[in-house]
């Protein structure tokens, strides 16, 4: 008996292309089990790249229904629940479960014993009650919730939504009752450790957004994908996961830590399964450059690959190069790059591409740019900074440059912050409406009644229409693609010793001039604690660096002590970075030697 | 099977090495006794020197050894006395 849809015995490739720019995600793999259910969806690789997991269209449409099942009988229509999955296969099935059960979904790094606070604070501020993981992985995580404000959450192990094999999509599973502006899923990656905001992505922010990706790259049911980003991070959920179901395409997917121990694992992946899109932020170049092994690399052939990501990180001009010198006898062509710019509040994806042309690259004077937030040409080889085009945004999503301070439109040569609107913007914060209003309704100066969305970037288009990005507007740090805010980091530091309590600190980002982006911490110290520098400076740095790591998984590159005198602070004692970073890098400030 | 001491030293200098570059630690506060978290080696740090310990002294080793034995000394031993890969003629 085999199931109707539409009265048709098939729909063409083109339909169902159009049928996906229009559907929820979820409708969309609905189509798809229909119209080629045992085609290969997503493959898994284990630590030494492996085989060791597999989806088609069909079997994960039926994981979802079943996970669906489970959700109704657990929690309401509008719960949130938290989705606690390892790298691996099952995570897609339950978020797309959440999204076909109308339950917010809310991706999240798995927790450690050490690092549960911001895990905590999510929990606290979405409000879940219901928490979805494999079975394998609860008992753990409720011993570390144990008598934390998480305890009393509620578990459903992934394993007991159990798929019937013989279940068919039918037509109703496509025009499910849903209005697709209600919210799919909260991503928690704004926000410090202490105030999370959770980006409220709807149905319709993903569906557009995953087609505005589709048209600008030319992507279909033939561009093959290797990803090894993490799910709960933004683009490995919304590229690496949600895209490949509205392609069609078959997407073979690889935990983050096999990529970072043996890089070269993802260029074979690349090479054997013929992927046309991979990527990932800039570090994984720098990473696979920097981990070059001719023997590892026999017979891996890269033409296939047409399409380079590198986005959620600032994209260098030298690793480009670099990679490109070392891989193009492999078959890797320097017009593969796309640099690209997003972020969640934009559900993902701003501008990248237009594809198969060469990296725009702008030489800019550093100084102009930093002091008077201009771009001009470099006024000498010293101050000559290279910038990289960060590609041409949709046709349907409008990027405004904008005085951050006056909110007026400015000039083509200004650097002003980047103002997005279109409908991909994400509908706010989680019950944060004094956030949401300032992020996501803006109004340009004399231009009442349209709102756009501050990115708190910033940068410029220049008269290539490429999208540049010059730095934060805002002290967010961004290492490796992961954001992170220096108050949490100078919290971590002013509670390591008891020498450095009501101390301030001044923690801040540059871009170092080769090694890539440099963190650096500046201590204020006294009297006394220059006295126990003397002794042990090397004690007090080690207590620094272990809290930091422990804390937020980051080194610190250099840690200076230096006297109250020489930090910079508003009239209400707030420490000013950006202030302190001129300082460091026009090496005015003052360091206290020991 | 006893484990030359120069393999040891060899492995001692290479993770020291990474600590000095890529977690940017002045090379006379490395201590080989110290845990690893001491010189703010975060987790993607321990897989990549995972990977590199593995690609140059041609070993196959687990990610969690950086914990199981987390001081320069003791992963040294511990690596030490992994047999390297055997390669198929």
């Amino acid at each position: 008996m085999t199931s109707t849809m539409f009265n048709r015995t098939m729909l063409t490739p083109e339909e169902i292309q159009t049928a996906a720019a229009r559907l929820p995600v979820q409708g969309s793999l609905a189509l798809r089990a229909w119209s080629h259910p045992d085609k290969t969806l997503f493959t898994f690789l284990d630590e030494q790249g492996e085989e060791s997991d597999h989806f088609t269209y069909l079997q994960l449409w039926q994981t979802v229904e079943a996970t669906r099942a489970l959700l109704e009988k657990r929690s309401a229509a509008g719960d949130r629940v938290i989705l606690f999955f390892p790298p691996g296969l099952k995570f897609i099935a339950a978020f797309l479960g959440c999204l076909l059960a109308r339950r917010i979904a809310v991706p999240i790094n798995l927790p450690t014993r050490r690092r549960v606070d911001r895990c905590l604070k999510i929990i606290g501020d979405s409000g879940v009650r219901l928490a979805l993981a494999p079975r394998d992985q609860i008992s753990g995580l409720q011993a570390i919730f144990e008598s934390s404000s998480a305890a009393t959450l509620s578990w459903a192990a992934a394993e007991d939504a159990v798929a019937d094999p013989t279940l068919k999509p039918q037509q109703a599973d496509l025009q499910q009752a849903l209005n697709t502006n209600e919210i799919a899923f909260l991503q928690y990656t704004s926000g410090s450790t202490s105030n999370p905001k959770g980006v409220m992505v709807t149905h319709a922010n993903i569906t557009c957004n995953l087609r505005m990706m589709r048209d600008i790259w030319s992507l279909n049911h033939t561009t093959d994908m290797v990803f090894w980003q993490p799910h709960h991070h933004d683009m490995g959920l919304i590229l690496g996961q949600l895209l490949p179901v509205v392609l069609g395409n078959h997407s073979v997917l690889m935990a983050p830590n096999t990529f970072v121990r043996q890089p070269s694992l993802w260029l074979h992946a690349i090479s054997k399964y013929r992927a046309v899109l991979a990527g990932g932020p800039n570090f994984a170049y720098e990473l696979a450059s920097e981990r070059f092994n001719a023997d590892k690399l026999e017979g891996i052939d890269l033409s296939c690959w047409k399409l380079a990501l590198n986005g959620a990180d600032v994209v260098r001009s030298a690793t480009l190069e670099r990679f490109c010198n070392i891989y193009e006898p492999y078959g890797f062509a320097p017009e593969t790059f796309i640099p690209c710019y997003g972020l969640a509040e934009a559900t993902l994806f701003v501008s990248g591409g237009p594809p198969g042309r060469p990296v725009s690259r702008t030489d800019l004077d550093g100084d102009s740019l930093e002091n008077d937030r201009r771009v001009v040409a470099p006024k000498s080889q010293q101050s000559r900074r290279c910038l990289v085009g960060c590609g041409e945004s949709p046709w349907d999503l409008e990027v405004a440059i904008v005085d951050p301070t006056t909110s007026e439109r400015l000039p083509s040569n200004g650097v002003g912050e980047i103002w997005l609107s279109g409908p991909s913007m994400a509908a706010g914060y989680w019950q944060n409406e004094q956030a949401t209003a300032n992020t996501f309704r803006a109004t340009v100066k004399g231009e009442p009644g349209k709102h756009y969305m501050r990115t708190g970037d910033l940068g410029f288009v220049g008269a290539d229409y490429q999208v540049y990005i010059c730095g934060r507007l805002k002290d967010l740090i961004i290492s490796d693609g992961r954001n992170l805010h220096p108050e949490d980091i100078e919290h971590s530091i002013a509670l390591c010793n008891e020498a450095l309590r009501a101390r301030s600190c001044a923690v801040f980002s540059h871009e170092g001039t080769r090694n890539g982006q440099r963190i650096i911490a500046a201590i204020e110290v006294d009297r006394g604690l220059v006295r126990l520098l003397q002794d042990q400076s090397k004690v007090l740095r080690t207590a620094i660096r272990t809290t930091v790591s422990h804390d937020h998984d980051v080194a610190l590159d250099e840690i200076l002590f230096v006297p109250p005198s020489a930090m910079c602070k508003t009239t209400s004692g707030k420490v000013q970075r950006s202030l302190m970073r001129q300082a460091y890098l026009a090496g005015d400030l003052e360091v206290i030697d020991h | 099977m006893p484990v030359a001491i120069d393999t040891i030293d060899a492995i001692e200098k290479r993770i020291s090495h990474f600590i000095e570059t890529d977690l940017r630690v002045p090379a006379d506060e490395i201590d080989p006794g110290a845990n690893l978290g001491s010189f703010g080696m975060s987790s993607v740090a321990a897989v990549k020197l995972v990977g590199l310990l593995e690609d140059e002294f041609n070993k196959k080793l687990s990610p969690t050894m950086v914990y199981d034995f987390p001081t320069i000394a003791s992963l040294a031993k511990a690596i030490a006395a992994v047999e390297p890969i055997r390669r198929s003629a």
